[in-house]
């Protein structure tokens, strides 16, 4: 099963080609901060408050980021460790990543994830991700400063009709992508029933038993709870495979 | 208070400009290595036509996407938080929150220029935090590399670790079911009917128009207020 591939994706070179990236996070975060500490002081606030910002931000951030952990962590076997370490440390969500990945596959003439991968429909995957949020990037890039003007020209500046478009245009894309696996049957389908009987769930707990630090962790988990349908599926019934 | 104002556009809001812009092209830049190392390191490039039909798949959503949440977020997340929070990602559930969290620990009037200052530290020690959780996190997972690899895993793990995509879609079913269900019904209608006359089209071809059709059908729902965009996003 293409096991050569995932030894490219884990090699040395392709850590460092991940990196870069990371850098560049890191070389802005760090620029920007002193900007604003600097122009802070000149304007009159003190190097306490400016700190307690930060630190805020810091230990804020911790467990909503082991949280995203859980899900690099299911994108490991087919994608190795070190793209989707850059592709969920910069810009991406599971949703995303996963998806892109099973359109670049698919454009392979490989069944989805569910296909065998091979080193070039690993690259394809690589190819996706990566086109696929390059004018994110760009368009924050050049229309940051002249953000009003964006939302008047888009959609005349309804921001509830923005919202809703943006939900509508996700739908449109994972419509078929979630009638494959209930037409084709098998794993797939033991996979979708999982997730979703698994999202059910946490979703009654968050909300009914006011578990809301469930919450971020409800992607990765119902994910998970899919596989195990899956496997279980099989080893107990003999489903799939 | 003019002077005020002053201050904080030469020192903040120009050099912010600068810097957000020249990385963000940077990071444009660098994207592209992995893909680009599989290229020249080992002779893996894709088929054009492939490289294309992943990448139409993906912007038909994302694109929309692209443009519509700097303008959702930007009000809360300010003009330093916004450069930061579309590089560094998990913007709904990390970088608004953190935002808030910052400017009421501190207690910065909203729309100030001391409420930017706050909101641009907290969000890019958020940064900082999240990539050193992810570095620590990598870690701990490369022991791990060797055995998920390992061929000698029984076949019911391996029939679980390939069916990543069909579990997320079904959390995913399970996430818009509540929330809005309305809004799945064009979609999904259109995606079965679809798949039941060929469940192994092309999504270059497919999602375009069912994108398309989507956001038509959320048109009208939104037009008879069927649908709000509140818990939307």
């Amino acid at each position: 099963m293409g096991d050569n591939y995932l030894s490219i994706a884990n090699s040395w070179g392709m850590w460092i080609a991940v990196s870069a990236i990371i850098f560049v996070v890191f070389l802005q975060a760090i620029r920007i901060t002193r900007i604003a500490f600097r122009a802070g002081r000149e304007i009159g606030m003190t190097g306490g408050q400016l700190w307690t910002a930060f630190r805020t931000g810091l230990t804020t951030a911790i467990v909503p980021s082991i949280a995203v952990l859980l899900g690099l962590a299911v994108m490991i076997p087919k994608l190795g460790i070190a793209f989707p370490w850059m592709r969920l440390s910069v810009i991406g969500s599971v949703s995303y990543e996963l998806i892109a990945a099973g359109a670049a596959a698919n454009a392979m003439g490989v069944d989805g994830l569910q296909g065998d991968f091979t080193g070039l429909v690993f690259a394809n995957a690589v190819w996706a991700m990566s086109l696929g949020v390059v004018f994110n990037l760009i368009i924050v890039a050049f229309f940051t400063p002249r953000v009003k003007w964006l939302k008047e020209k888009v959609a005349g500046g309804d921001e509830g009709w923005m919202k809703v478009m943006t939900a509508a245009a996700f739908f449109g894309a994972v419509g078929y992508m979630v009638a494959q696996p209930v037409v084709k049957g098998g794993s797939a389908l033991m996979a979708l029933v999982g997730g979703f009987a698994s999202m059910a769930f946490l979703g009654v707990i968050i909300t009914v038993g006011k578990q809301n630090w469930l919450k971020e962790w409800s992607l990765a988990l119902a994910i998970i709870g899919g596989m195990a349908v899956a496997g279980l599926a099989f080893a107990h019934f003999g489903i799939g495979g | 208070m003019k002077n005020k104002d002053q201050v904080f556009k030469n020192s903040f809001l120009t050099p912010v400009e600068r810097i957000g812009k020249y990385t963000l092209l940077a990071a444009s830049a660098c994207l592209f290595a992995p893909a680009l190392y599989l290229y020249f390191f080992h002779g893996l490039m894709p088929p054009f036509g492939a490289i294309i039909g992943g990448a139409v798949a993906v912007w038909s959503f994302m694109m929309v996407m692209a443009v519509v949440e700097p303008i959702v977020y930007y009000p809360i997340l300010g003009f330093g938080g916004t450069y930061m929070s579309f590089l560094a990602g998990n913007v709904l559930n990390l970088r608004v929150p953190v935002s808030a969290t910052a400017q009421q620990v501190v207690g910065t009037k909203e729309g100030t220029p001391e409420a930017e200052i706050v909101s641009t530290i907290g969000i890019a020690g958020s940064v900082i935090g999240s990539q050193l959780v992810m570095i620590i996190g990598v870690l701990a997972f490369l022991p791990l590399i060797g055995q998920i690899q390992e061929s000698t895993a029984p076949t019911a793990v391996k029939i679980a670790l390939d069916q990543v995509l069909p579990a997320l879609f079904g959390a995913l079913g399970g996430i818009f079911l509540f929330r809005v269900p309305l809004l799945g019904i064009v979609p999904l209608g259109l995606g079965f009917i679809i798949a039941l006359i060929n469940p192994n089209l092309p999504y270059s071809i497919v999602i375009p128009p069912t994108v398309i059709l989507s956001i038509i059908a959320a048109r009208i729902m939104y037009n008879k207020k069927w649908v709000k965009g509140e818990g939307m996003m």
